[in-house]
């Protein structure tokens, strides 16, 4: 979230999606600040949304993912209790206004986390693809 | 969706019309894709 100022100045708006119960969506949206404008905190226990986006929810995280927890571990990050489907992985995509994904991401697994460099940079070529459009127009 | 969409393709219906709750409700998660949009699914909150 540290990047959100940048994606809203490339006027984009940010939607959140977690598997949790609606009353940890109102937690979750207290508890980290998240209450700002051109931000958006949803959640979807049914999981539809994230089958419908493809994304991976493994039987098992297996050794990578145990590796993946120690290292964090060991960097003195110690997860909380998990709120949400516990095998469900994440993932990001970048929609433009007329609603194509230009940008998608899916983790591979619970420690595979969003370069928000390679985000930022998707919204940016963006911005230059419409204003170029705007100049063809 | 049956597989992955690639880039560039347009948003599934079947993911626009998911419906999530909000702070006032319900909704159809398209209801939030109405302009440039980072969509970002968590693996959980917390």
């Amino acid at each position: 979230m540290a990047r959100l100022p940048e994606l809203q100045a490339l006027g984009v708006a940010v939607v959140l999606v977690g598997s949790g119960p609606p009353a940890a969506r109102d937690t979750f949206v207290r508890d980290m600040a998240l209450a700002r404008p051109g931000l958006t905190v949803v959640t979807d226990p049914s999981l539809a949304a994230f089958r419908a986006a493809a994304l991976r929810r493994p039987r098992f995280h297996g050794l990578r993912a145990a590796c993946e927890a120690l290292r964090e571990l060991a960097a003195g990050y110690a997860p909380g209790r998990v709120v949400g489907d516990g095998r469900q992985l994440g993932g990001a995509f970048l929609i433009d206004g007329s609603g194509r994904i230009i940008y998608h991401r899916r983790a591979r697994s619970p420690g595979d986390l969003l370069d928000s460099n390679d985000i930022v940079h998707a919204a940016l070529a963006l911005l230059v693809e419409q204003r170029a459009a705007g100049r063809r127009v | 969706m049956g597989g992955d969409p690639e880039p560039q393709a347009p948003v599934p219906a079947e993911l626009r019309n998911a419906v999530v709750h909000g702070a006032d409700g319900r909704h159809r998660l398209g209801d939030f894709l109405r302009g440039p949009t980072l969509l970002v699914f968590l693996r959980h909150f917390g």
